[in-house]
């Protein structure tokens, strides 16, 4: 490998990680202003966040809403990811276009789409109508998940099964489902994560009485920063840290994102 | 399988299991005529499609209320009418308009090209990366930028570049002061590097994963130069990657909000900033309406470009 590659890359890697390690500094200071150097370590600013009350039920309400999306999620995700790459569909590349959608179109004006509908329908000021509007919007995340796993899938094991005797039913709940389900967690857990950080939707459809944390701390940047703000960003670092230990433990990380073939 | 959770004999657990089981074959062998439809895919897929339609309702919604006019004053909606598009390009407001467009497309293609070229070394680095604990610790140094979410990383560009932020501590040891990056195109430029890099480079891997290294050496061995191998094979074999990569580093940059907001102090809008304003607080959804219109048809326009002509075919 060239000098000039490497230089590029651990240079680009340094760069993407100066404002991550600047977070976790800084809320390690433990002081009401973010100096930096900070003078002193403590954990007091995660002991504030928790001890404020917009903070706290924030980080609440954005655990809930990743919970919620991976419950609305998940049934609708697995079958038709099952319909569109095991199954012979009609159509096949324009409904998984359709299905797709959400990461095609710019966030604010799906965002602006479901404010129109969800005004209409009288159901802004809930939780759960946001966290519909961010499966639909996240949801090709999950599909190609799952979707990796099926087309990784041997369909020799299925054929072994069955001359072994074993029922349709048995043969996709103790062969295909088990061969499927590291996919199907990766993008749950994928679900979760981005549910749980999401912003710009969550911003839109979000009242005064029902902020999630990303949307308080961007609130509260307006104002004086401070150390509770970085506490809030680290608490995002060690769940980004944490899922990213639990997927690597299902698949190699290089698959999460990795395209299936179509077909 | 074990199902109930108190502590019986494992036996009775697994013969528990096993009923289970044959009650399913049982309710599949009674339907089965009808759970082999051909109509069976299209029925796993109506979940989906009405989560999904909920999105398209909506953007229906907004292109309804584009081409209709609205009387703000009584809030009643009017004929249908180009006025909204109107407004937005041709009324008072139609310089700050054509501003903003102009600086989120401008800003966009930047960080489509600076975070495309700074993927390609980066996850070339990763792909040929000898040591597995090595990759496994550089995927995670890529990975946690790109899932903290906009805020954080906003708010970290944001304290690294403020006024006693790590940036002017860095350059006071030098003796330079006063550096104000902040509410510059310059720190959201910066800014929207961290949002796309990530994601470029994951969407780069697979295809730089296909790349058999057998070839860069025969290139070596035929006397290739190592940028000509570079320019020759690598490149040109990453070419599907490098086409996804910019796609999703175009919607993602073309659909900022956060960076704008905060790295330029709210003195530079976005497209989406500017729909915020239009939405709450001059609550107009109706003009909103046709600039979401505006952002959604220059991002397909972007995106069909970048598919159907790939990315960089004219050899560079």
């Amino acid at each position: 490998m060239g000098r000039v590659v490497r230089g590029f890359a651990i240079g680009s890697l340094v760069y993407l990680c100066l404002p991550t390690s600047i977070v976790l500094i800084s809320s390690l200071g433990g002081k009401g202003t973010l100096d930096f150097p900070p003078d002193t370590i403590s954990l007091s600013a995660y002991g504030d966040l928790l001890g404020n009350s917009d903070m706290r039920s924030g980080l609440f309400r954005s655990v809930l809403l990743g919970l919620m999306c991976v419950a609305f999620a998940a049934i609708p995700g697995v079958l038709a990811a099952l319909a569109l790459f095991r199954h012979r569909v009609r159509f096949q590349p324009l409904l998984s276009g359709i299905l797709t959608l959400g990461l095609a179109t710019p966030l604010v004006v799906s965002g602006m789409a479901f404010l129109l509908v969800y005004t209409r329908l009288g159901a802004i000021g809930e939780l759960w109508p946001i966290a519909i509007a961010i499966t639909a919007v996240n949801f090709p995340i999950l599909l190609y998940a799952v979707a990796s796993s099926i087309s990784n899938l041997n369909p020799e094991l299925e054929d072994a099964a069955a001359t072994l005797g074993a029922e349709e039913v048995q043969r996709f709940l103790f062969v295909t489902f088990p061969a499927i389900l590291p996919g199907i967690l990766t993008g749950l857990i994928m679900m979760f994560v981005f549910g749980m950080g999401e912003f710009l939707i969550t911003m839109i459809l979000s009242t005064v009485d029902n902020q999630t944390l990303p949307v308080v701390m961007f609130g509260s940047l307006r104002g004086a920063v401070s150390g509770t703000l970085a506490a809030g960003g680290g608490i995002y670092i060690v769940i980004s840290l944490v899922v990213i230990f639990l997927v690597s433990r299902l698949r190699s990380i290089e698959e999460i994102l990795s395209r299936p073939e179509q077909g | 399988m074990s199902v109930s959770v108190d502590t019986k004999p494992r036996a009775r657990d697994l013969a528990f299991g096993w009923r289970i089981v044959d009650v399913l074959i049982a309710v599949r062998s009674k339907f089965a005529p009808v759970l082999h439809g051909p109509w069976v895919p299209y029925a796993m897929l109506i979940p989906a499609l009405a989560l999904v339609g909920l999105l398209v309702y909506g953007l229906g919604n907004l292109a309804w209320q584009s081409f209709h006019s609205f009387d703000a004053f009584r809030a009643q909606e009017g004929a249908a009418s180009l006025d909204q598009y109107r407004r937005i390009y041709t009324g008072s407001l139609s310089n700050h308009i054509f501003d903003t467009i102009g600086r989120t497309v401008g800003l966009s293609l930047a960080a489509v090209i600076t975070n495309v070229t700074l993927a390609v070394p980066l996850a070339y680095f990763i792909v040929r990366m000898r040591s597995n604990a090595w990759r496994l610790v550089t995927l995670v140094l890529l990975l946690v930028p790109f899932l903290i979410g906009d805020v954080v990383r906003a708010f970290g560009w944001y304290i690294l570049l403020g006024r006693h932020g790590a940036l002017t501590w860095f350059l006071g040891q030098f003796g330079v002061e006063d550096v104000r990056v902040l509410g510059t195109l310059w720190a959201i430029w910066l800014g929207m590097i961290q949002v796309g890099l990530p994601i470029a480079v994951l969407v780069l891997l697979p295809a730089m994963r296909r790349i058999d290294p057998d070839l860069e050496r025969a290139a070596a061995t035929l006397g290739a130069s190592r940028w000509k191998t570079w320019t020759r094979i690598v490149i040109p074999l990453a070419r599907p990657g490098l086409a996804s990569a910019a796609v999703i580093v175009w919607v993602l940059s073309m659909t900022e909000f956060a960076m704008p907001q905060v790295l330029g102090l709210g003195r530079l809008p976005f497209v989406a900033n500017e729909l915020d304003t239009m939405f709450f607080f001059q609550s107009n959804s109706y003009v909103g309406s046709a600039l979401a219109m505006t952002l959604l048809v220059i991002v397909f326009a972007g995106l069909l470009l970048l598919t159907r002509f790939g990315f960089g075919r004219a050899r560079r």
